[in-house]
């Protein structure tokens, strides 16, 4: 069992027994044991305190809750619920499962701009925020840094066997720096490439100079385009640092992130369309509405807040900046490792 | 079942902002009534579990004023909203009107009085549903504890398991009885069982950080009719506990109430400065906040993570 889920599943119960907890730790494994790469994101969803899309995945999650204790009442329960799932998503990050970095990414997006009354348990995310800051990824060490070749040794005994165990070692190994080259190459080909951006500190997507831009549009490009140089997520650990050197002095100005949206040009937010996740990717998701036609500052307040039950108000630039740059990340992440 | 001013009668969940949506009716939420005295702890955590609640533990000596303030809250709902919270309904509507009732003219008694908890009833909760200013309506699952319970924690450090739910409560209000501090005789006693209340449940691990406290002063009519002098030093000995508490690790709210005054004036009236305690129970708990810090990093392994993590730094 984690340490801390005793003190999670507090949340939902004054006085917890201890064969209870054990109950729903042993669903908690159960669920992460059969959690398939399609339902992550629902899972999150359910670790926000929101209804997943796959309904029925309320009807799994409460039958594991049934199987490890035919007491339990079942039903909506929704903080409880969000106490399992966000235990599960604890449990991936814990284990470095192969879907750690989107389950991260996706707690931390879904985080940002909620509307206020929908409390779900913090302590996934701020997990999720280490996970996301290199505290819990990286085993390999630098990202940098190559292994050597286990060369074959020459002191063996001659004869077949031994000659084949060799062999063998030596085969392993080379497969493993095959498997580990392309990541490296990968992550010092977006290191150069990012620092040639922020050399250049001109937008990619509008071919403006981004000090031309008004502090909130500057905000969005800049999170964007650093997004979209990211060849390996989670991205490089110094991401607030880039995207504050890109900002410049802009980066502690407070910014309405409305008007940020709707004084970005027309085209640029039409870049966004079908590149969002709904309620996980609130500003993407906003800044591609607001490009359908009808569409004002108005109307969008109201559509992120029935719809993704978000609240889009003023933030720090280099807030909003770091935001859409973890979305565009989560959008890669769901991509390649959810499917 | 709903009656024309939209108060259901019956426990089923309110209407959903998607139904209302869907509906193209103008969000207007209902208001529940329940029949239930007080809620027992498995009803409490059903409530836990089906979304956000907060969870307010009242602490305090026999007959501080516990359950008048409850009370006073109740009947400061029946005529408006109290400083932007609206009253969205109750499960333990009974309870809330048989502790409300001797302060009642329907009572016939001569004057206001409010029926003592008895600690055979263990603990037990009220329950509010409230709206704070348009937000979705929120649950409140306020304790009636008997104050001889909290004395047997405050003299026996090991019965403070018996109080086990203070480890889940978001606020610990420890009301200070107003009339006790200005008696010379019993001013230091009120405050140092608060002092030794507070290092039992912290002492026995049941007590988290996470909880916020405050400190309540009740009676404040009283308080202030004892004269300029009496009502200083008792002022004096609450800042002195507050600080103490801070110096603990629980740095807490002071509030100066009168819920009930014997004598109601135009500056203390019923329910004085209760809408300042409500409006603490229902702002965002400090078990719901995510850490604004940027948590540890590892150590940077190349020049390109070691040169932006350190200008990271200065925004």
């Amino acid at each position: 069992m984690l340490n801390s889920f005793p003190a999670w599943y507090r949340r939902v119960s004054t006085q917890p027994k201890s064969d209870i907890v054990a109950a729903r730790w042993e669903a908690v494994k159960v669920v992460f044991a059969n959690l398939r790469s399609s339902d992550v994101l629902d899972i999150v969803r359910l670790a926000g305190g929101r209804l997943p899309i796959r309904q029925e995945l309320v009807e799994n999650v409460n039958a594991s809750l049934q199987e490890k204790d035919s007491a339990y009442p079942g039903g909506d329960r929704r903080m409880e619920l969000a106490v399992i799932a966000g235990s599960v998503l604890a449990l991936a990050m814990d284990k470095k499962d192969s879907r750690a970095d989107a389950i991260a990414l996706g707690l931390v997006c879904q985080a940002s701009f909620r509307k206020e009354g929908l409390d779900a348990p913090p302590e996934f995310v701020d997990l999720a925020r280490q996970h996301l800051t290199g505290v819990h990824q990286r085993p390999e060490g630098s990202p940098l840094s190559i292994p050597e070749v286990e060369c074959p040794d020459a002191s063996a005994p001659p004869g077949l066997p031994a000659q084949q165990q060799e062999f063998a070692k030596l085969c392993l190994s080379v497969r493993n720096l095959s498997q580990l080259l392309p990541r490296r190459l990968d992550i010092v080909h977006e290191h150069v490439e990012m620092l040639a951006w922020l050399m250049a500190m001109h937008s990619r997507d509008l071919d403006v100079p981004v000090a031309s831009l008004p502090a909130g549009v500057r905000a969005l490009v800049t999170g964007k385009e650093l997004g979209d140089l990211v060849r390996v997520v989670p991205g490089p650990i110094a991401r607030r640092g880039l995207l504050a050197r890109a900002l410049g002095d802009s980066s502690a100005v407070s910014v309405d992130m409305v008007d940020a949206v709707f004084n970005a040009p027309k085209e640029w937010r039409e870049l966004f369309r079908g590149q969002d996740l709904l309620d996980l990717t609130p500003l993407t998701s906003c800044i591609a509405k607001s490009a359908e036609a009808g569409m004002n500052r108005k109307s969008l307040k109201a559509w992120a807040k029935s719809a993704l039950s978000s609240s889009l108000g003023n933030t720090v630039a280099i807030n909003a900046s770091e935001c859409i740059y973890l979305e565009r990340l989560l959008a890669k992440a769901s991509a390649s490792s959810l499917g | 079942m709903t009656t024309p001013g939209g108060v259901s009668t019956d426990q089923s969940p309110a209407t959903t902002e998607t139904e209302v949506a869907e509906s193209g009716l103008v969000a207007r939420p209902q208001i529940q009534l329940g029949l239930s005295e007080s809620m027992g702890q498995a009803e409490a955590d059903t409530l836990l579990a089906a979304g956000p609640a907060r969870l307010i533990v009242v602490a305090g000596a026999e007959e501080c004023g516990k359950t008048t303030l409850l009370a006073a809250l109740f009947d400061l709902f029946q005529v408006s909203p109290i400083a932007g919270v609206r009253f969205g309904g109750s499960r333990t509507l009974v309870g809330f009107e048989r502790r409300c009732h001797g302060a009642r003219i329907a009572s016939d008694a001569l004057r206001m009085t409010t029926p003592r908890t008895p600690i055979s009833e263990g603990v037990r909760f009220l329950h509010l549903r409230v709206e704070v200013n348009g937000s979705p309506l929120r649950d409140l699952l306020i304790s009636d504890i008997s104050g001889e319970l909290f004395r047997h924690v405050r003299d026996h450090a090991s019965e403070a398991q018996k109080l086990a739910v203070v480890g889940r409560a978001d606020h610990l209000a420890i009301v200070l009885d107003g009339r006790s501090l200005v008696d010379p005789a019993k001013r230091t006693t009120v405050v140092t069982d608060a002092r030794v209340l507070v290092r039992s449940l912290v002492e026995e691990g049941t007590l988290e950080a996470a909880t916020r406290l405050q400190l309540v002063v009740s009676k404040l009519d009283l308080l202030m009719a004892a004269g300029p002098q009496l009502e200083e030093q008792a002022r004096t000995l609450v800042r002195v506990l507050e600080r103490e508490l801070k110096a603990m690790g629980f740095p807490s709210a002071l509030h100066f109430v009168a819920a009930r005054p014997d004598s109601p004036t135009p500056e203390i009236g019923f329910g004085y400065n209760l809408d300042g305690l409500l409006e603490a129970w229902v702002s965002r708990s400090s078990r719901y906040v995510t850490a604004p810090e940027q948590p540890k990093r590892a150590a940077p392994t190349s020049e390109f993570e070691r040169l932006l993590a350190i200008s990271d730094q200065d925004v």
